[in-house]
């Protein structure tokens, strides 16, 4: 599913037609409420570690801004640089791309501290749905967004090897846990709950341990949980890739759907899904969410002794801020390690690791995410932890790459993993 | 006709005008989509709502007023200046019976103006102010803080009543066109940023806490 881009001509024609399509109440009310106050600026991780104007959250509403007073606004037409209102022009179609993609990761910490409540990550995602259907995102963005349509498409092709993959875990997973009847099901009918892990063993090992340890009525998702559609601000591919797997969840009637360590992919999830399908036949929650229960129920037995050294968590944006899952990863961290130590700040004022909105996949990117990622290295640094827990891929990606660009030496371990290691086998 | 007249009815068509510009903003405002969230919440939304319109606008709720507690302080002060300004407008018809409300007004008013001024001045010296702004910004926050200045003016000496009106009648016509006109959105904005992030439990009151 590539998007069609239109002749030079229509591309701007095209970009305003889409924001249209995007201006709702809450989109306006952003544009307008503004007062340029600045307060925002020491909040976003971009700004802090590079203080460039352009690296302040009003700076990338205003480029937005231009374009709308251009539009709707009677002194943007008649006394534009009165108003700071311009005209789109397809270099500033170029030039957006980079704000939009590269110094924006939506992890709407502005968002909570502005005066006013504004929303950049809305505006900056406004920008984007521009910039995608004007043929300006990221290559690397789109392929790994038209892979995984692909594989919908094609998923009798990739079942067999899949299957075949999978069997290999199970085998692993049966020396793990020294139960020869482990089993790892694939879209399993009956389970109760559907696991959607990413592409990779450490997300699907840990959670299939954990639930085998917890009695758990399981199966694991044919798909994986990321969804690059969202980072592009392509409804249309973020509801294709998303909508593989709620088809899936009620094919199989599964009761709940349980996503992996993935920030965006549970945002996604368990708050926008609803919004483009419907209320959904079944509860959509983070693997983290389930371990706590698990934990507070009892049918998991730990012993933090198995991990001794110290360990800090890093609040994914998309789970913490922007998800609402903050106390579960502190329920489960305070009882599977010995040396829990919190970040300052932490839970929902984290700051952002500088990996997320799509700017791990981006090697264009590489050099931008690194130095915004300077505040959450020194974080790390002051707590003096060993090992960072991080319940989201990209963070962990990010993170292994900060500890290794500023020197940190420390490893990025997901939740799950920690989890496993503290097991206290049946 | 006599300038005071003048000015009252000058003022008076401006109101006016300033409230049929604003109602068309809103009318355009409310004709657009509103797309509430459909997922199950987590947290507690009235609660939470209620803390977006309250508390979550103290000094200590956000790192963003902690850090800038002087402007924080400047602004409360430009934006009670401003509704007191608004207020005396009606009351300027009577000045003879203002008396001692004069005082418990001119305080407000003048400290507002003060916040206003200073207001202006770090948007011209700030480097990164500066570059935000656009040249309505500045007009609109000169404009404001020479309302104001007038309003005190007013409350010292009734001989700057036509001046006072002819300067609230400039910013009445002009506030639908310019940055003014946010305080329309400011309402609809916190409705926004409360039911979001009081549906996920993140802020304030909205939260629902996990057992131990």
């Amino acid at each position: 599913m590539s998007t069609t881009i239109p002749s030079s001509d229509n591309k701007l024609h095209k970009a305003r037609e889409v924001f249209q399509g995007q201006a709702t109440r809450a989109l306006v009310a952003a544009l307008e409420v503004c007062a340029r106050c600045g307060l925002c600026a020491e909040t976003c991780h971009y700004h802090v570690a590079d203080p460039k104007v352009e690296h302040t959250p009003a700076y990338r509403g205003e480029v937005l801004r231009r374009f709308y007073r251009r539009w709707h606004d009677p002194l943007g037409r008649l006394f534009p640089k009165w108003v700071g209102a311009a005209a789109l022009t397809e270099a500033d179609l170029q030039k957006l791309a980079h704000v939009a993609f590269e110094t924006c990761s939506l992890c709407r910490r502005c968002a909570l501290n502005c005066p006013m409540g504004i929303d950049t990550a809305e505006l900056v995602r406004s920008l984007r749905a521009m910039l995608t259907a004007t043929g300006y995102a990221p290559e690397i963005l789109e392929q790994l967004a038209d892979a995984a349509i692909q594989r919908e498409e094609s998923i009798e092709f990739f079942k067999e090897s899949y299957l075949e993959q999978i069997g290999g875990l199970e085998k692993e997973l049966q020396a793990r846990t020294g139960d020869p009847q482990a089993r790892i099901s694939v879209a399993k009918d009956g389970a109760e709950i559907l696991y959607v892990a990413l592409s990779g063993a450490h997300t699907i090992l840990p959670a299939a341990e954990i639930f085998h340890e917890a009695g758990a009525n399981w199966t694991l998702s044919l798909y994986e949980a990321s969804n690059y559609g969202v980072f592009l601000s392509d409804l249309a591919r973020a509801r294709a890739i998303a909508g593989r797997i709620v088809n899936e969840a009620r094919r199989l009637g599964v009761k709940e759907l349980v996503i992996t360590e993935c920030g965006h992919a549970y945002a996604t999830f368990r708050w926008s899904v609803p919004d483009w399908f419907g209320p959904l036949p079944f509860r959509v929650r983070s693997i983290l969410e389930v371990v706590a229960d698990y934990l507070k129920e009892g049918r998991l037995k730990v012993d933090p002794r198995a991990n001794p050294e110290p360990v800090t968590y890093h609040d994914s944006c998309n789970l913490a801020r922007n998800g609402g899952v903050v106390e579960e990863p502190r329920f489960i961290l305070k009882r599977v390690v010995q040396d829990f130590r919190e970040m300052t700040p932490h839970g929902y004022e984290n700051y952002c690791c500088g990996g997320g909105g799509g700017l791990v996949a981006n090697l264009d990117a590489m050099e931008v995410r690194l130095k915004a990622g300077w505040p959450k290295a020194q974080q790390i640094q002051a707590t003096g932890a060993r090992k960072v827990a991080v319940a989201c891929d990209n963070c962990r990606l990010q993170i292994g790459d900060l500890s290794e660009h500023y020197g940190l030496g420390v490893e990025a371990t997901g939740v799950c993993d920690l989890v496993c290691n503290a097991l206290v086998k049946n | 006709m006599d300038t005071l007249l003048l000015t009252r009815l000058f003022v008076g068509l401006a109101a006016l005008f300033c409230l049929a510009g604003l109602a068309w903003r809103l009318q355009a405002f409310l004709a657009l989509p509103y797309k509430p969230e459909q997922a199950p919440p987590k947290g507690r939304v009235i609660p939470g709502l209620l803390y977006a319109f309250t508390m979550a606008m103290a000094p200590w709720s956000k790192e963003s007023t902690r850090r800038h507690l002087l402007a924080y302080v400047r602004g409360i002060l430009f934006h009670i200046g401003i509704f007191t300004s608004l207020a005396l407008l009606p009351l300027s018809l009577f000045p003879g019976q203002l008396g001692n409300f004069r005082l418990l007004l001119a305080v407000p008013i003048g400290l507002g103006a003060l916040g206003g001024w200073a207001g202006f001045g770090q948007r011209l010296v700030g480097e990164r102010e500066r570059a935000l702004s656009t040249p309505d910004d500045f007009a609109a926050v000169a404009l404001v803080s020479l309302f104001m200045t007038v309003a005190f003016a007013t409350l010292l000496n009734d001989a700057w009543l036509a001046a006072f009106y002819t300067v609230s009648a400039l910013m009445l016509i002009y506030l639908p066109f310019s940055k003014m006109r946010h305080f329309l959105y400011f309402f609809f904005s916190r409705f926004f940023f409360g039911i979001r992030y009081s549906r996920r439990g993140a802020i304030g009151w909205s939260s629902t806490h996990l057992e131990g």
